[in-house]
């Protein structure tokens, strides 16, 4: 059951989830937010994970972050089950209050490099160049309440890359935006993934941003949740190519399920 | 509309150009008047001067005061005892923060003690105070300890409940430790409400320690400003009283800009509070 299609990255596996059970405790026993999840993410993959609100995505990549503890199954790094928050799995957040406001931009970028044993000038250097990567060399200087919310979120992107992640974990990070900045900071992502090479692991409930940002997209149900599908997007072409416009409809289709329909499938599983 | 109705336009001002003078100077001509309204009303009501001091004498008895020391012990003792019911005031007050941050136990006995004991003024505590340390600094250092200590726990628990989990778990996702998430993260982010709790702690806490020195009436070495006013009054040096009022005014400015500079150069240049 498990055993879906592209289930398996062929390039060398970074992250593999193994039926991870996840939900938390209640009054009257344990919710459900996620039943099973099984995929991997190859290095320098960008994989998307898309579900319908409530689907448990954004526990998902808070388990992956150590901030979650799956009821069952295994999240493995590079083969290592690694539990506690860290920054080799850096996140960026939905939430624009993710800065620390008494910090300026350059500081909100430079203090976790302090902490994570950069020296004082080392840290600044390099908080510069990643400031420079995602076009924000001149607001090095500001305070976070002086940015728009498009600004604050690449400064979120630019402090979790500058910490040299082996995964970037990012949670719906364009959501609170409009849709001209979430559309300029989708391209911005494609570029500065591209420049670095890092490995990215991505929740939405955007279907146009899972195919502008992913090379593959892990299709969640509605809660209790599993993987309906995995789907690689690498090869469609532009919004305007018939390819495209299948896959959306392919996508559309699978996230409007009926869910009397689904819980069926569920217990016809176990 | 966004248009204005009429009628929410600035009435119209009498021409004189005050309100482009800058505030300084407007607020210190208003201070000049109000000096030459209370020298008129004391040279021309023929006011008895032992219950009434001009601004001149006033002026001179804060001056004499100073010079010759008599204000100055006075005004020291004051702020040393505040200090020091301030200082215990906030240790106590970090103490049930702590226990509140810990439990459900601490913050339900927090706000139950908060919820009792904050809307008391300060001073009624003064009597039982007396009863229990004696009519010495010990009464006084209870009673303003104990007029400081609900404003900053109650500002301080509520700064720690509002902090953003987001930017909590900012500070693991980084490699934090759990301390370094409460120095680093916690404190900071709970500073505008720990200034407020702190400000209005020390405003309690001013008016409390002054009322209680009044309370106690006695003369002694180690009186402070109320002591001082009080004793003016019993032999009826008015000036002194006066004098000891404008330093306790004074002072209620210092203190109030010396807050108003910590918060500038902070929480509001952050963008955590505005003024």
């Amino acid at each position: 059951m498990d055993r879906l299609p592209f289930a398996r990255a062929s390039a060398s596996t970074l992250l593999r989830l193994d039926r991870v059970r996840l939900g938390y405790p209640t009054t009257d026993g344990v919710h459900v937010a996620v039943e099973s999840a099984t995929f991997d993410v190859a290095a320098r993959e960008k994989l998307i994970v898309i579900g319908p609100s409530g689907c448990g995505k954004s526990t998902l990549l808070r388990a992956v972050a150590g901030f979650v503890e799956p009821l069952a199954g295994s999240i493995d790094l590079d083969g290592a089950a690694s539990l506690r928050p860290g920054p080799d799995r850096a996140v960026v957040f939905q939430e624009f209050d993710q800065l620390l406001p008494w910090r300026t931009v350059l500081g909100n970028v430079a203090y976790p490099l302090r902490v994570n044993g950069y020296g004082r000038r080392e840290a600044a250097e390099r908080a510069r160049t990643f400031l420079e990567l995602t076009h924000l060399g001149g607001s090095a200087e500001r305070y976070p309440y002086e940015l728009s919310g498009g600004m604050k979120q690449r400064v979120a992107i630019a402090r979790a890359l500058a910490l040299e992640p082996r995964i970037l974990l990012m949670d719906e990070p364009f959501g609170s935006l409009d849709a001209i900045t979430r559309q300029r900071l989708q391209a911005e992502l494609n570029r500065i993934v591209a420049e670095t090479g890092v490995t990215l692991l991505f929740v939405t409930h955007s279907i146009e941003e899972a195919l502008v940002l992913g090379d593959r997209v892990v299709v969640f149900s509605p809660p209790p949740s599993r993987v309906l599908e995995i789907v690689d997007v690498r090869e469609l072409g532009g919004p305007a190519t018939p390819e495209y416009s299948a896959m959306r409809g392919r996508l559309r289709g699978l996230l409007a399920v009926d869910r009397e329909e689904l819980m069926d499938d569920v217990r016809a599983a176990r | 509309m966004s248009a204005l109705p009429a009628s929410a336009a600035p009435p119209a001002r009498l021409p004189l150009g005050w309100a482009r003078l800058p505030a300084w100077l407007r607020k210190g001509t208003l201070l000049v008047l109000l000096f030459g309204v209370w020298e008129a009303y004391v040279s021309l009501s023929h006011i008895n001067h032992l219950l009434f001091a001009s601004p001149w004498q006033t002026l001179h008895a804060f001056g004499a005061g100073w010079a010759d020391g008599s204000l100055a012990g006075p005004t020291w003792t004051t702020l040393r005892i505040l200090l020091e019911a301030f200082g215990v005031g906030l240790g106590v007050a970090l103490g049930f923060t702590v226990l509140a941050a810990l439990s459900t136990l601490g913050t339900d006995l927090l706000e139950l003690l908060t919820s009792i004991f904050n809307p008391l003024p300060g001073v009624v505590v003064l009597p039982l105070a007396m009863l229990w340390f004696g009519i010495d600094t010990g009464a006084i250092l209870f009673t303003v300890a104990f007029a400081t200590v609900w404003p900053i726990a109650i500002n301080l628990s509520m700064g720690f409940r509002t902090v953003s989990p987001t930017i909590v778990a900012v500070g693991r996702n980084i490699g934090l430790s759990r301390l370094r998430v409460v120095t680093d993260v916690l404190i900071p982010a709970a500073l505008p409400h720990a200034v407020t709790g702190l400000k209005t702690a020390w405003a309690f806490g001013w008016r409390t320690i002054i009322a209680s020195e009044l309370v106690f009436g006695v003369a002694g070495s180690k009186g402070g400003l109320g002591n001082y006013i009080n004793n003016a009054r019993l032999y009826f040096l008015t000036p002194r009283i006066f004098a000891g009022l404008v330093t306790i005014a004074l002072l209620g400015v210092v203190f109030e800009s010396v807050f108003g500079l910590a918060e500038r150069i902070t929480v509001v240049r952050w963008g955590m509070k505005h003024t």
